[in-house]
């Protein structure tokens, strides 16, 4: 069995699985509009959100970290970035902005994950037809459709990106700092495999009657723990700018 | 049922066919082996008969109506199980693969989740339902594409090299399936080079070679036809078709 990857959907019957998508994902833009509009202490109140999400979904912690490490010293740079930007400053001023800006990363990170490993492609197909019902014109329909297949498509980019390197490592490549030329033995397989596979895809849906004008007639419905969940996140998002805005926490005095 | 093939050619490029002159028909109760070498068109040729491809030249009917024009009744008809099962999967989980098809046909939640659990059960894959598709074992990996085939209740099936990968638990856990389909009164083909494993079970057999259809007849062994199309002729004691069987 292949390891678990966070990057896919993973089916459950947490409470996050459970939660209507529509609103998860209205959740998910009310809490990004928050994340890149306050500055300061603030921030630091997302992580423990963030983490409870995270245990919430049921996330194996192991495999989380295992394969944030790519992510961990992206994180790193943000923060270095964020050290280096705000100048000229003291050291605590600089320190506390690379702090702020790691974290304002981390939390976005954390939180898309438990996006993607507690939604189906299928349930994002649901939510976008659903959308565009009541529009006139315009075909939910086919703007979900593609929305499913790049939701579809990126375990296998992904699986075909781990696919790629473990074949390049079991013919000892990867060797010395070539790293144009290693960027390259790695990309062009993966774009190749990746349409490869993609063709295959399209094959797979179509046979199976897959067209942009066929329904999912259920849509999901809204539970009173979802809407509980949605007025929780909204507290949350108000209580964050009426602190930005009264400036309740002065980081400049420290 | 009725698949009418008349002179079908296709090529992606214009005079350099990969399919040439193919006419051959499928009937209701039909067990087809298709064999040929790699590269001979045969999986091409199946495509067609799903609506995913059609043809440059030539007529292609389903119960009497062209297929280019009938093509959402023809892929409900006609399942296609691809040779790569991972390529087939579309869903996240089993169960959402499986109900993948009965959505596109618009059927109910209800009815979808009865079916679902119905097929699951026959098909021995209930404990994997909520489990990711793509991280079974091969077998399991066949049988649930398979199983997401047949819940649309099609008149023909068609298996794209069934046994490929598989190890001989998987081909007999397989062969049973094709064969338990054919009973229940689908049509079915299968595309495959190990003639061993399931030509006993044909009720016709056909040979493709470089896009043409060079025998459509009774299930043979004939040495000199199977070695001009680079088929393997059946080692040891599988002398006679009927003998061409996995299965006890």
């Amino acid at each position: 069995m292949a390891g678990l990857n966070i990057f896919h959907y993973t089916s459950g019957s947490s409470i996050l699985h459970r939660h209507n998508t529509l609103l998860f994902f209205l959740e998910f833009l009310l809490l990004s509009l928050v994340l890149f509009n306050t500055d300061g202490l603030i921030i630091m109140l997302f992580i423990p959100f963030v983490i409870f999400l995270v245990i919430l979904s049921g996330i194996d912690y192991a495999s989380l970290i295992r394969q944030l490490k790519g992510f961990i010293f992206l994180g790193i740079i943000i923060g270095a970035a964020g050290y280096f930007r705000l100048e000229p400053a003291s050291v605590t001023e600089r320190l506390l902005s690379g702090l702020f800006d790691m974290s304002r990363y981390f939390v976005f990170l954390l939180y898309s994950i438990v996006f993607i490993y507690t939604r189906s492609p299928r349930q994002i197909y649901i939510m976008i037809a659903g959308l565009f019902r009541f529009i006139p014109f315009i075909s939910g329909r086919k703007i979900a459709s593609f929305f499913l297949i790049v939701f579809s498509l990126l375990p296998v980019v992904f699986d075909t990106i781990k696919d790629v390197r473990e074949s390049i490592v079991s013919r000892c490549g990867y060797r010395g700092r070539r790293v144009l030329i290693n960027t390259f033995y790695t990309v062009y397989p993966v774009v190749v495999t990746s349409l490869i596979r993609s063709a295959n895809f399209a094959d797979a849906l179509i046979s199976r009657s897959f067209t942009a004008e066929n329904t999912f007639r259920q849509y999901e419905k809204i539970t009173r723990t979802d809407v509980i969940i949605f007025i929780i996140i909204t507290m949350l998002s108000v209580f964050v700018f009426f602190v930005q805005y009264f400036k309740f926490f002065d980081y400049s005095q420290i | 049922m009725n698949l009418e093939v008349t002179n079908l050619c296709f090529g992606f490029e214009k005079n350099n066919y990969l399919l040439k002159n193919i006419t051959f028909c499928v009937k209701t109760g039909e067990f087809i082996v298709l064999a040929g070498e790699n590269g001979s068109g045969k999986s091409l040729l199946m495509k067609h008969l799903n609506g995913l491809h059609s043809p440059s030249s030539g007529a292609l009917l389903f119960n009497g109506k062209e297929v280019s024009k009938n093509k959402s009744e023809v892929r409900r008809k006609v399942g296609l199980v691809f040779q790569n099962s991972d390529a087939q999967f579309v869903a996240q989980t089993v169960f959402d693969e499986m109900a993948f098809g009965p959505e596109n046909l618009g059927w109910e939640k209800n009815e979808i989740e009865r079916k679902v659990s119905h097929y699951a059960d026959i098909f021995g894959i209930t404990p994997y339902l909520d489990r990711h598709p793509h991280f079974l074992s091969g077998g399991e990996k066949k049988r649930i594409a398979i199983a997401a085939v047949m819940i649309m209740r099609p008149d023909l099936v068609i298996f794209d090299e069934p046994f490929a990968t598989l190890d001989y638990k998987g081909v007999i856990s397989v062969c049973n399936t094709i064969i338990d389909i054919y009973n229940q009164g689908c049509s079915v083909i299968v595309i495959t080079h190990d003639l061993e494993k399931i030509l006993a079970h044909a009720t016709r057999m056909m040979i493709m070679k470089s896009g043409m259809l060079v025998y459509d007849g009774k299930p043979s062994l004939e040495k000199k036809l199977l070695l001009d199309n680079n088929i393997r002729v059946p080692h040891g004691n599988r002398r006679s078709v009927e003998s061409c069987t996995w299965l006890a």
